[in-house]
C-alpha cells in the first residue's frame, strides 16, 4: 500500500480569468485635447484684446502728454501777465507807503546791480 | 487744519473698518450656512432671524470670557502676536480701490506694499506658536510659516505676470487696464493657480494644516481664548476676504461694471458681488475637499505649480515683447 501522490492546488485548466481591478467609470465631459485646445483659444483672443486695450491706453496716455506740452506756452503767458500786474501793484504800493521818506524812489531795485531778476510773490490766497 | 485732517483721516478708517468686521461677521455665518446646506444639515437658525445674528452672539461671548495667561508662555510676544495679525491683516485695506479714486492710500507701489505687509503677518503667527510654549502650537505655526513662505513664491510670481500685462504696481491702474478685457480670460490657467495659492496663504481647507484639529489641536491658536482669540479670528478671515477681494482686482476686473462707464456705489458694488462669489469658491471648496497630507502640499507647490507659474512667467513677457503689446 503506498502513500497517496501528493496532490499540489493548482489553478483550474486553463488558469482564472483576469481580475477586473480597474474602475470602469464612464467618461463624461469634454474630452483633454477639447479642453486644452479651448483654454488655448480663449487665452489667445484674451491675449489679443489685452494687446489692442494696451495700444489704446498708450495712445490716450500719449496725447495726455502732449496736450500738456503744447499747453505750456499758455500757461506761462498767464503767468508773466500774473507776475507783471502784481509788479505794477506793488509798485504802487511801495510809492503810498514811502511818499513821505525823501528820496525814495519807488520800484528801484534792492540789488546793486542792473541785472534783471525775475520777480516773485507769494499768492496767499 | 490739523484736527480736521486728524478726524478726516478717523472717519476713511472707520469707514473702511466697519463694514468690514461686519463682513468677516457675516462670512462666518454664509460659511457655516452654505456647508450646512452641502451637508443636508440645517446651520445657525437660532440667533436673530435665520441665525443672521449667530456670529455677534459669538463675538460677545467671546469678549466677555476670561483672558487666560498659561503661566510657561512668553507673556509679551503671547499678547503681541495677535495684534501683529489683526494690524497686518486690518492695513492692507487701506490699498484697496472700491471704486475710481475710492482708495486711502493711492500708492504707485501699491501691490509691493500689499505683499510686504502680509509678509509681516507671517510673524503673527509664528510669535504666537513659539510664545505658547506648547508643541502643538509649535508644530502648528512651524507649518503655518513653510506654507506661508512657501506660497508666496508662487503667488508673488502670478501678481508679477499681471504687472507684465499693465505695467504698473498700481491697484487702480491695474483695474483700469482691465477696461478693454478681464485678466482672467487670458491668464485663465494662472487665474486657477491664483486661487490655489490664495487657498494656502489663507490657511483654509484644504490646506488647513497648520490647525489640523484632528492632530494638532488647533494649531497655533490651541493656547488662546478670549480677546487674543478674536483677534486672530479677525485676522485670518479678514485675510480671507482681502484674498478674495485681491484676485476680484487682478482678474475679475475690481471694481468694473462690463459694458458699463459706472462710479460711486455701482463700482463699489461691483466690487463686492465679485469678491462674494470667490468667498462663495472659498466655502465650496471647504466643503467639497479633503485635507492633504503636508508632504503633498509641499510637493504640490514646490514640484508641481511652481514650474507652471515659472513657464508661464517666461511665456507671458516673450508674447508681450514679441507683440509689443506693453
Amino acid at each position: 500500500m503506498s502513500a497517496p501522490a501528493p496532490q499540489q492546488e493548482l489553478p483550474r485548466p486553463g488558469g482564472f480569468p483576469e481580475i477586473r481591478y480597474k474602475r470602469y467609470v464612464p467618461k463624461i465631459g469634454p474630452s483633454g485635447l477639447v479642453l486644452f485646445s479651448g483654454i488655448t483659444l480663449m487665452c489667445t483672443l484674451g491675449l489679443i484684446r489685452v494687446g489692442q486695450g494696451n495700444l489704446e491706453r498708450r495712445e490716450l496716455e500719449r496725447e495726455k502728454v502732449w496736450s500738456r506740452i503744447h499747453l505750456i506756452p499758455m500757461l506761462q503767458a498767464e503767468a508773466d501777465r500774473d507776475t507783471y500786474r502784481r509788479e505794477l501793484a506793488a509798485k504802487e504800493r511801495e510809492a503810498e507807503i514811502m511818499k513821505d521818506v525823501k528820496g525814495w524812489k519807488a520800484g528801484e531795485s534792492v540789488y546793486n546791480s542792473d541785472r534783471y531778476t525775475t520777480k516773485s510773490y507769494v499768492v496767499v490766497p | 487744519m490739523t484736527i480736521n485732517s486728524t478726524i478726516n483721516s478717523l472717519l476713511e478708517a472707520l469707514i473702511v473698518i466697519g463694514p468690514l468686521l461686519g463682513s468677516i461677521a457675516y462670512v462666518t455665518i454664509a460659511e457655516r450656512k452654505i456647508m450646512g446646506s452641502m451637508q443636508r444639515r440645517i446651520g445657525p437658525n437660532k440667533v436673530g432671524y435665520y441665525g443672521l445674528l449667530q456670529a455677534f452672539a459669538d463675538a460677545l461671548k467671546l469678549l466677555v470670557k476670561e483672558l487666560v495667561l498659561p503661566s510657561n508662555t512668553d507673556k509679551i510676544l503671547f499678547v503681541l502676536a495677535p495684534m501683529i495679525s489683526l494690524v497686518c491683516g486690518l492695513l492692507v485695506w487701506t490699498l484697496i480701490p472700491y471704486g475710481k479714486g475710492l482708495v486711502i492710500a493711492d500708492f504707485s507701489l501699491g501691490i509691493v506694499t500689499i505683499l510686504a505687509i502680509s509678509s509681516v503677518a507671517a510673524y503673527g503667527i509664528i510669535l504666537a506658536g513659539w510664545a505658547s510654549n506648547n508643541k502643538y502650537s509649535f508644530i502648528g505655526s512651524l507649518r503655518a510659516t513653510a506654507q506661508l513662505i512657501s506660497y508666496e513664491v508662487v503667488f508673488g510670481l502670478i501678481i508679477l505676470l499681471v504687472i507684465f500685462f499693465v505695467g504698473s504696481f498700481n491697484l487702480t491702474t491695474i483695474i483700469e487696464s482691465q477696461k478693454a478685457i478681464w485678466y482672467i480670460v487670458p491668464l485663465f490657467p494662472i487665474a486657477l493657480m491664483f486661487l490655489i495659492a490664495i487657498l494656502a496663504e489663507s490657511n483654509r481647507a484644504p490646506f488647513d494644516l497648520p490647525e489640523s484639529e484632528s492632530e494638532l489641536t488647533a494649531g497655533f491658536m490651541t493656547e488662546y481664548s478670549a480677546f487674543p482669540f478674536v483677534f486672530f479670528f479677525l485676522a485670518e478671515y479678514g485675510a480671507i476676504v482681502f484674498l478674495s477681494t485681491l484676485s476680484s482686482i487682478l482678474f475679475l476686473g475690481g471694481y468694473l461694471v462690463p459694458g458699463i462707464e459706472s462710479n460711486g456705489l455701482m463700482t463699489g458694488l461691483s466690487l463686492g458681488f465679485k469678491t462674494s462669489f470667490i468667498l462663495f469658491l472659498f466655502i465650496w471648496i471647504r466643503a467639497s475637499f479633503p485635507r492633504l497630507r503636508y508632504d503633498q502640499l509641499m510637493s504640490s507647490i514646490w514640484s508641481k505649480m511652481l514650474p507652471i507659474v515659472i513657464a508661464f512667467s517666461i511665456l507671458i513677457p516673450c508674447i508681450v515683447k514679441a507683440f509689443e503689446i506693453y
